[in-house]
């Protein structure tokens, strides 16, 4: 009798709780954590005014160091940007994650199908329009766009089945018809407020301080820890609507939670630091490389590659060019644009 | 004690308004390999979805042990009635022994996500399925067969009473379709499951099935056993094809011969 391979899982039971996941998470996890740690500590170090990598940790932690100005640099002006690019990165990264699970689409990432535009045009309307209102708010007018849309594109593109290329033709046209909105309110904008929108419109994290993170952070948190606690259900949704219905999930609830938790995070990201594009599409793809396609493992791992990629756009940013600082949204564009189009490529064999 | 382990009453099943199925008063055996057979489109895959109840009715009620199906925790149901739709894709990179750990969802709750029983069930699946060397490769690399198998192994950890399984045979080579079936046929012979199955090949049906349903545009033309059901007036009538029924010189049920236009009857006599 032939013994059945080694199983690929760490099984966790005690008396009340039992869990399963792919081998490889912990060490995936741990991995892209030590990464993306040493892409802030150089991120931070980095700029016109340099910061050594040990002073820039003992000024985090709150040790003295030989500079008095390293507290206001470190602490003031670059930590608070750089967490915004890695918050920004797992929010977009998780959302991307969920959109292509539910609708079982590999290329459906919000930024695609016109999620993304829609919270800018929100976003952009309400900085133009209302020129006083406080950052806060910024988050719930993007996730109202975002919603709008996610929305629309469910009415129009998903009822009648959920075909791949329908999906994204609709979400393109999305996308265009917002940009346009967009632009409309810019040329109609009094020039100071429509400049802030600018700077914001082309993803950057550049100025980010403690109240936008502060403004974020719980979108985050809420939204990406019911993401996680859903990560079963999509586990069940990704296998096809009527297999999912026969396993006993009840999808249309699951589908409406999981929805509303990735709007949520696309919009709070977009409001945040504008359309940082393409990584919500690739951070899922590269995370299922590294540990397959089971959520419980894929979200976190999806949600710190995201993150990594971000911070290090940003990074790439304001070296490559320096003292010229790019956007990080045109590095992960640049990245990301023949990423997408070898996944469709791909996609059609 | 029931002999039914499922009954309609007035079924009326439609899609976005159209209605495929009317009226329909059924009753599917316990313990009995069913085969629902029929042209295309005659509603067959639709009233397997019904019976699973991944089609809400229009009207009318599906019983599950004398109990309506849509009063049920779909959770219980699922404990009881496994269904296997037709042609299913399994997200890329999937291993199979996650698509059969898919199988325990019915079983688990958030705290107790993998459980003994779960990995019992998933392996004993596999052993069934004679898929324990493949557990470890993605879905996607698999061979049709293989496939295929992989699938009802998903269906088989979910422990259910009822099978509902449309066309398991699709894309497989003879001997592939062959071993689906028989494999089919030992869980019904050995642990008294209820089968029912969507199937094309008429002489798999009559060979397999203990109970025929012939069905034409949504209606059921005949049901019983293979020998009352597949007689050449009704491949005629349901089918609308010209046949010869013989005895399968293999097992003794009918054996049909379809005419077509190559042959006439005459050159037969």
């Amino acid at each position: 009798m032939e013994k059945s391979e080694p199983s690929q899982w760490l099984i966790v039971r005690t008396g009340f709780l039992s869990a399963r996941l792919d081998r490889r998470v912990p060490t995936v996890l741990l991995g892209l954590a030590l990464v993306t740690l040493l892409a802030i500590v150089w991120s931070i170090s980095q700029g016109d005014y340099p910061v050594p990598p040990l002073d820039v940790i003992r000024t985090v932690l709150g040790l003295p160091t030989d500079n008095p100005n390293y507290g206001f640099i470190v602490n003031t002006l670059r930590l608070p940007r750089t967490l915004v690019a890695w918050g920004v990165g797992m929010a977009l990264a998780i959302a991307g994650t969920l959109t292509q699970g539910i609708t079982r689409n590999p290329l459906a990432a919000p930024g695609i199908i016109g999620v993304n535009a829609g919270a800018s045009l929100a976003a952009v309307s309400l900085i133009v329009v209302f020129p006083g209102v406080p950052i806060a708010a910024l988050p719930l007018a993007a996730f109202l766009g975002a919603l709008t849309v996610a929305v629309l594109i469910y009415l129009l593109a998903w009822n009648g089945g959920t075909s791949s290329v329908r999906l994204i033709l609709v979400g393109v046209g999305f996308s265009l018809v917002a940009g346009a909105l967009t632009s409309l309110m810019i040329t109609f904008g009094n020039i100071f407020d429509v400049s802030q929108a600018l700077v914001w419109l082309t993803g950057s994290v550049y100025g980010r301080s403690w109240a936008q993170l502060f403004a974020f952070t719980p979108w985050l948190v809420v939204f990406g820890t019911l993401s996680l606690v859903l990560s079963r259900e999509l586990n069940a949704l990704q296998m096809g609507d009527d297999v999912a219905r026969s396993l006993g999930s009840r999808l249309e609830w699951q589908r409406g939670w999981l929805l509303l938790s990735a709007v949520a995070l696309a919009g709070a990201a977009v409001s945040t630091a504008g359309g940082i594009g393409f990584v919500g599409l690739m951070a899922p793809h590269i995370a299922r490389q590294l540990v397959g396609p089971s959520h419980e493992g894929l979200l976190p791992t999806a949600a710190l590659t995201g993150g990594m990629v971000v911070v290090v756009a940003d990074l790439l940013g304001r070296l490559l060019f320096a003292p010229i600082e790019l956007p990080c949204g045109i590095i992960t564009a640049v990245i990301g644009a023949p990423y997408f189009l070898y996944l469709l490529i791909r996609d059609r064999k | 004690m029931t002999d039914t382990a499922l009954t309609t009453r007035k079924l009326t099943l439609a899609y976005d308004g159209n209605p495929i199925i009317q009226d329909l008063d059924l009753a599917i055996l316990s313990g009995k390999i069913t085969v629902l057979v029929g042209p295309n489109g005659c509603g067959k895959s639709t009233l397997l979805k019904g019976l699973g109840r991944l089609l809400k009715p229009q009207q009318g009620i599906v019983y599950l042990d004398s109990t309506s199906i849509f009063k049920l925790p779909t959770k219980k149901v699922a404990q009881q009635l496994g269904l296997l739709p037709q042609g299913p894709t399994a997200p890329e990179g999937l291993t199979v022994r996650e698509l059969v750990a898919q199988g325990r969802y019915p079983y688990q709750t958030w705290l107790q996500q993998w459980s003994e029983d779960d990995e019992k069930e998933v392996e004993t699946a596999l052993a069934i399925t004679e898929l324990q060397d493949f557990a470890n490769r993605p879905v996607d690399s698999l061979s049709g067969g293989q496939r295929q198998r992989a699938w009802i192994a998903m269906t088989l950890a979910q422990k259910t009473q009822i099978l509902l399984l449309d066309e398991p045979t699709t894309f497989l080579d003879l001997a592939h379709q062959i071993e689906v079936l028989d494999l089919l046929y030992d869980l019904n012979q050995r642990e008294g499951r209820t089968i029912v199955m969507v199937l094309h090949e008429l002489n798999q049906a009559c060979r397999y099935g203990d109970h025929l349903i012939a069905m034409k545009a949504g209606q059921v033309c005949a049901q019983g056993k293979p020998h009352q059901v597949m007689t050449e007036t009704l491949v005629k009538d349901v089918f609308g094809l010209d046949c010869r029924n013989v005895s399968d010189p293999v097992a003794g049920t009918p054996l049909c011969n379809p005419v077509g236009r190559k042959v006439s009857v005459k050159e037969m006599v």
